[in-house]
């Protein structure tokens, strides 16, 4: 059943998400055929800089508009009228969350891949090969540093890095959520209030984070920074599975105590007007 | 006969206010109850928490023997006071997202409740007028072969040509064994079709009775009595 649910949370986002990809697909597209015009004309240079700005800009919207509508569509779906409905179906609303999370970190992870391919078009051609060649480069010199030449090693930071950016997506998006889900408890004003909880959060988050770093430069010279600082030159491969492990760690515990407070206010404290 | 709903010690309370207090209910299968009370008297409470939209503070709700939750969301079809459709979707696509959620749902039934009514299939949802997104949502509920149908307030706010209409799609549609739970003031329109009342005050269960027993013992309709029990 739960994939019945899945289904048509992708036709939401796809009658949405679908007529901007493929915009963004045109604007690369345009942009490309106008390159093969190229010439020292100022008419032709003038056309030629306003596509690489559109194409800037439908690849900003691409993106924000992902994250946008996952939003509205957890608002709108959950906590307005709809959500009459979407309750009463027969999920729980764990499931509801889950689904909604993982297709909004589909569709953000999916509006990456629509950005790579249409650079891929915009740049078709000696621009599109000068660029895998210093991707290439950049990449021989990282395994040089990193010891990528060592399977396991790659395996293993390869692994670390995805679960990174998958919590990394999770957590933006659940970000979001907790403050819906918490502007909604509001009897009036619920959107204002969400903007107000987000806003407190970002607030509380930068001084926690100023008084790490105080703390951090305050013990910079003392004999345990010392020792983490000769750990990092003995074991430097070691040092970078540790650092990626810490913020897996972090990421995933805040991840995880938004996910409950959003759920908890899902199951406890639905206020539908 | 098989206790479809059951409410024991059921309290809600908001932020000091005691929307219910206290409620203990019994409804038979194969009855059509009438909630009646006046606004705020608790009718809303009491249909959200039967449908998991709200939490007891104390007390319990079961729904075929079971606390609510994913099985009594199987078996309860419900209409809420307000249009809680997708708008953006085609009358077609809400008929199918109802067929694929809900197993008891009968398509055929009501793709030939909205023939009747000349509703297109392919018509969006925002393009209907009000009364006919009413009608919708009342053809979806109805559509569903449930054990318990919660209707919230469903002629309110319609002429009394669509209320004939409501009333007459409730009759000839719902599942003969199960019981349907309407919440309206308009008694007087809707007291031909119960079989039993239930009368909310303030929170309380003032009065839960048949309707005949009702004309027996106080000789007088459901309509008269209410206005005898709720006069300010």
């Amino acid at each position: 059943m739960v994939k019945k649910l899945f289904k048509h949370e992708i036709k939401a986002y796809l009658r949405v998400m679908l007529p901007v990809y493929i915009c963004l697909f045109g604007v690369a597209l345009l942009g490309r055929i106008i390159q093969f015009f190229e010439n020292d004309n100022t008419i032709y240079s003038l056309v030629n800089g306003s596509s690489i700005f559109v194409y800037v800009v439908a690849i900003l919207v691409c993106f924000g508009f992902s994250s946008f509508f996952s939003v509205v569509r957890f608002y709108k779906n959950l906590f307005t009228g709809e959500g009459y409905l979407t309750f009463t179906l027969p999920f729980t609303p764990t499931q509801h969350l889950i689904v909604k999370l993982l297709t909004a970190i589909l569709f953000n992870f999916l509006s990456a891949i629509v950005a790579f391919i249409s650079f891929m078009i915009f740049t078709f051609g000696d621009v599109l090969n000068e660029v895998i060649k210093a991707i290439t480069y950049l990449f021989g010199k990282a395994m040089e540093t990193f010891a990528f030449n060592e399977w396991l090693h790659t395996l293993l930071y390869s692994l670390e890095f995805s679960v990174i950016l998958f919590l990394a997506a999770s957590y933006g998006i659940l970000l979001y959520y907790v403050c819906i889900a918490i502007g909604q408890i509001s009897k009036k004003n619920k959107i204002l209030c969400a903007v107000g909880v987000y806003f407190a959060y970002y607030f509380v988050t930068q001084i926690l984070g100023t008084v790490f770093g105080i703390v951090l430069t305050s013990i910079a010279d003392s004999p345990l920074m010392e020792k983490i600082g000769d750990f990092i030159i003995v074991h430097p491969l070691a040092s970078i599975h540790i650092v990626f492990c810490a913020i897996i760690v972090v990421e995933a515990v805040i991840s995880f105590v938004l996910f409950q407070i959003t759920r908890k206010i899902m199951t406890k404290k639905l206020n539908l007007e | 006969m098989s206790e479809i709903l059951t409410c024991s010690g059921l309290t809600k309370n908001y932020g000091g206010v005691w929307a219910l207090n206290n409620v203990n209910l019994c409804l038979d299968s194969g009855k059509i109850v009438g909630l009646l009370g006046p606004n705020g008297s608790g009718k809303t409470t009491l249909i959200k928490l039967i449908n998991g939209l709200l939490t007891p503070s104390f007390g319990s709700v079961k729904v075929d023997g079971k606390y609510i939750g994913v099985e009594t969301k199987k078996v309860v079809a419900y209409l809420p006071d307000n249009i809680y459709l997708n708008s953006w979707m085609t009358v077609e696509q809400i008929v199918e997202y109802f067929a694929d959620f809900y197993e008891d749902f009968r398509v055929e039934l009501a793709f030939e409740m909205l023939r009747r009514l000349g509703i297109s299939p392919v018509a969006k949802l925002k393009n209907l007028s009000k009364g006919n997104k009413e009608k919708v949502c009342l053809i979806l509920v109805m559509s569903r072969n449930a054990k318990l149908y919660v209707l919230d307030e469903p002629i309110a706010g319609v002429d009394p040509a669509a209320r004939d209409y409501v009333i007459s799609t409730i009759i000839n549609n719902y599942n003969p064994d199960a019981t349907v739970l309407i919440s309206t003031h308009l008694i007087y329109d809707i007291e031909q079709i119960l079989d039993e009342v239930i009368f909310l005050k303030q929170g309380n269960v003032v009065l839960h009775q048949t309707v005949d027993s009702i004309r027996e013992e106080h000789g007088k309709s459901v309509d008269e009595l209410f206005r005898e029990v709720f006069r300010w």
